[in-house]
């Protein structure tokens, strides 16, 4: 454990609009997913019998290399805003440019997963388990894309040397919204993947 | 976050955390566990992993009391709205 000073120049009793911004925009997200979920708990516990059969169909195996490599993206995105606070630009471009290449690592299991999926008949029509699956997971990858496109930006501010010395809390509130994409991960993997 | 220093935890130790609960939740997968007890532990692991994730890489702990209401609240009203729609959905179709 190391002791370093805390980015953030304001009291107890005043928070940055940016990082109130943020949070609501996190809460708001927090309900359209929890809208999904709560509706696939709900639809699963109802016919749980046909379902389980479905979700038979999945690829655990790219679930969980998914989910590693999410983690893996959140520890490089943390370790980014880590030398952001202690101003190593080089450890900080390293791993905002880490964390996109885990996106984008990402991005590509998928794709692999639903290219085997739908070459097996199982189209987001194939039954309500599908629906489900590709609008949670469809959703899902629309964030991480959003996450990419605000990472890579970074990445270009912090390879250009424009992400000092004003603009660092950008790369916390972008780790963030990152880490939420996670977080929506963690709950995505075992209700799609390992509860049949 | 305020003005005071704050300890930084160990990352990679967390993140070998969060691999170490995905490899539990896969294992419970496949052992010989009745239904209820493998989807239970799947969801609690799932639910420290979010925990650990939100303390130790969003800092939650460090924010303004504020953030952890704005955080918790739409929480309660997704667990409320899960659980108010049990009835009709589950028992009653």
């Amino acid at each position: 454990m190391s002791t370093v000073a805390a980015t953030e120049n304001y009291s107890d009793n005043v928070m940055p609009i940016g990082k109130m911004g943020i949070w609501w925009f996190l809460a708001s997200e927090i309900m359209v997913f929890g809208g999904l979920i709560g509706s696939y708990i709900l639809y699963r516990l109802a016919s749980a019998g046909a379902w389980a059969e479905m979700a038979h169909h999945v690829s655990t195996t790219i679930g969980a290399i998914n989910t590693v490599v999410l983690l893996t993206s959140s520890l490089t995105m943390v370790l980014a805003h880590a030398a952001v606070e202690d101003e190593n630009r080089q450890r900080a471009k390293l791993y905002l440019g880490l964390t996109v290449l885990g996106g984008i690592l990402f991005l590509i299991f998928k794709a692999v997963e639903y290219t085997t999926e739908i070459s097996h008949g199982f189209t987001p029509l194939a039954g309500t388990f599908w629906s489900f699956y590709f609008t949670m997971t469809g959703l899902h990858g629309l964030h991480v894309i959003g996450g990419i496109i605000a990472n890579l930006a970074l990445f270009v501010m912090a390879a250009r040397g424009t992400l000092w010395p004003n603009t660092q809390k950008r790369v916390e509130y972008c780790g963030l919204y990152w880490h939420f994409v996670d977080v929506v991960w963690i709950f995505l993997f075992p209700l799609l993947y390992l509860s049949y | 976050m305020s003005n005071t220093a704050h300890a930084r935890p160990n990352y990679v130790a967390v993140w070998a955390w969060l691999v170490f609960l995905l490899i539990i939740s896969l294992a419970a997968v496949y052992l010989p566990f009745s239904q209820t007890v493998t989807v239970s532990l799947i969801f609690v692991v799932a639910a420290v992993k979010a925990f650990l994730v939100v303390v130790n890489f969003m800092h939650i702990r460090m924010e303004h009391r504020l953030v952890h209401l704005i955080a918790i609240v739409p929480v309660i009203f997704f667990i409320i709205m899960t659980m108010a729609l049990i009835p009709d959905i589950v028992y009653n179709r």
